[in-house]
């Protein structure tokens, strides 16, 4: 899985420091901002994220929260200057701006593990989710799949979305091909050209 | 080195960043150029300097955004280095991806079914993106000239639009690399297949930080002469 990092920190000292560190770790994509203003801002559309490190008092913060609620299966650090002691309960999801660069390498790992773990279990696609990628690689539409398999368009969609997050493919094409590989379409009276 | 300046030599930037090698090219400007710097090259081969460093560093750094710099030139020049960009998509690029690709299906079995799958899934892409070039060439740099030479612009296009459309074509490029990474039965030469695969990363690369000058430089400029004319 590609692991997406968020940055939020006012301190580019931090940002910059974090992100160094954080690249470190095979397959991470790193992005900072320096607020959740800017965060909401950014140019580019921004991929789903893995992780959010943050300044503890943005965590804190409304803008923060109602951020959160635009995604799911991510985790969320700290990144704190408090001269707490570590170890304590409430700091468990929290990294120590004082920490060595190993540290914070390897709590993330952690972090990544175990989101890993959890991922492995939903491995492979559900049966409704056949269903549905049989008929988006047939090129219906959402309504039409939804009336097919008597169930609403919103449900069409969010198997959908769950399809595409599992295989790491976003395309129709690219799900067509998909479903021809593993032979949940018969295409012997199709022709390739058309299909793809 | 996180920014490039009049100064640096052409041996700063390629052991920087060697995916510079074809943006250099693209401003006419070849290797052996001693220990001449950036400034004197482009004096001499008539090339606008700081246009120049705002490209490769844009290029180069996915957080510069050269809000200043923007004013002093024009975004004709630009325009001028997408083409010549395009130009080397479609003369070199792509015939060396489907070379690649040929090479990969001849390595494998002739009975290989799911590698002439993703063949079509390459043809298909490459088609779209072809077309995406085409529409810029005939649709986006006619406008952009004519706003910046007319001071015209149109009641039903803004350059807004054409910021739009390039996400779909990264799509499936990268659908195209998970495929072969994850699904498709490895029975083919693998070098050729890492090949191909390498080949595909550099272009999705290059692709990327080329929309990006699209939609950081050319872009914020085109807009704002669309609100001057339109005062």
């Amino acid at each position: 899985m590609v692991k997406k990092v968020y940055i939020i920190h006012g301190s580019a000292v931090v940002q910059s420091g974090l992100a160094d560190i954080l690249r470190k770790n095979p397959g991470c994509f790193v992005k900072s901002f320096y607020s959740v203003d800017h965060f909401q801002k950014a140019e580019e559309p921004l991929i789903s994220p893995s992780l959010f490190v943050v300044e503890d008092d943005i965590k804190q913060s409304e803008g923060f929260k109602m951020l959160l609620n635009q995604y799911d299966n991510f985790r969320t650090l700290i990144i704190t200057s408090a001269a707490l002691k570590r170890g304590s309960s409430e700091l468990s999801d929290s990294l120590f701006i004082y920490d060595q660069s190993d540290e914070i390498s390897s709590r993330v790992s952690e972090v990544f593990e175990q989101m890993e773990t959890n991922d492995e279990g939903t491995e492979g696609l559900s049966e409704r989710e056949i269903d549905v990628l049989k008929l988006v690689a047939l090129g219906y539409a959402n309504k039409e799949i939804a009336e097919k398999l008597f169930i609403s368009i919103h449900t069409v969609m969010s198997h959908r979305k769950n399809m595409t997050e599992k295989l790491g493919i976003k395309s129709i094409s690219g799900l067509t091909v998909y479903a021809i590989i593993n032979n949940y379409i018969d295409t012997t009276n199709l022709d390739l050209k058309d299909l793809i | 080195m996180d920014r490039f300046k009049k100064h640096h030599k052409i041996i700063d930037l390629v052991e920087t960043n060697y995916h510079l090698l074809p943006v250099i090219n693209r401003f006419g400007i070849a290797l052996g150029n001693q220990d001449r710097s950036l400034e004197k090259i482009c004096l001499e081969k008539g090339i606008n300097i700081d246009f120049f460093l705002v490209i490769v560093n844009t290029f180069h750094n996915e957080d510069y955004f050269p809000e200043e710099e923007l004013k002093s030139f024009s975004p004709l020049l630009i325009v001028e280095y997408l083409e010549k960009t395009h130009e080397y998509y479609i003369e070199f690029i792509l015939p060396k991806l489907d070379h690649l690709l040929k090479s990969l299906l001849e390595s494998s079995p002739p009975d290989h079914k799911q590698l002439d799958i993703v063949e079509q899934f390459y043809l298909k892409y490459r088609e779209e993106f072809l077309l995406h070039i085409r529409k810029e060439e005939e649709e986006t740099f006619p406008y952009i000239k004519k706003v910046v030479n007319l001071k015209q612009i149109a009641a039903d296009y803004n350059i807004r639009i054409f910021e739009k459309e390039h996400t779909n074509i990264d799509v499936k490029l990268n659908d195209l690399k998970n495929l072969i990474v994850k699904y498709i039965k490895p029975v083919y030469d693998n070098n050729i297949c890492n090949d191909f695969l390498i080949a595909l990363f550099r272009f999705e690369k290059d692709v990327k930080d080329h929309a990006r000058i699209e939609d950081k430089i050319l872009t914020p400029q085109i807009a704002e002469l669309e609100r001057e004319i339109n005062g």
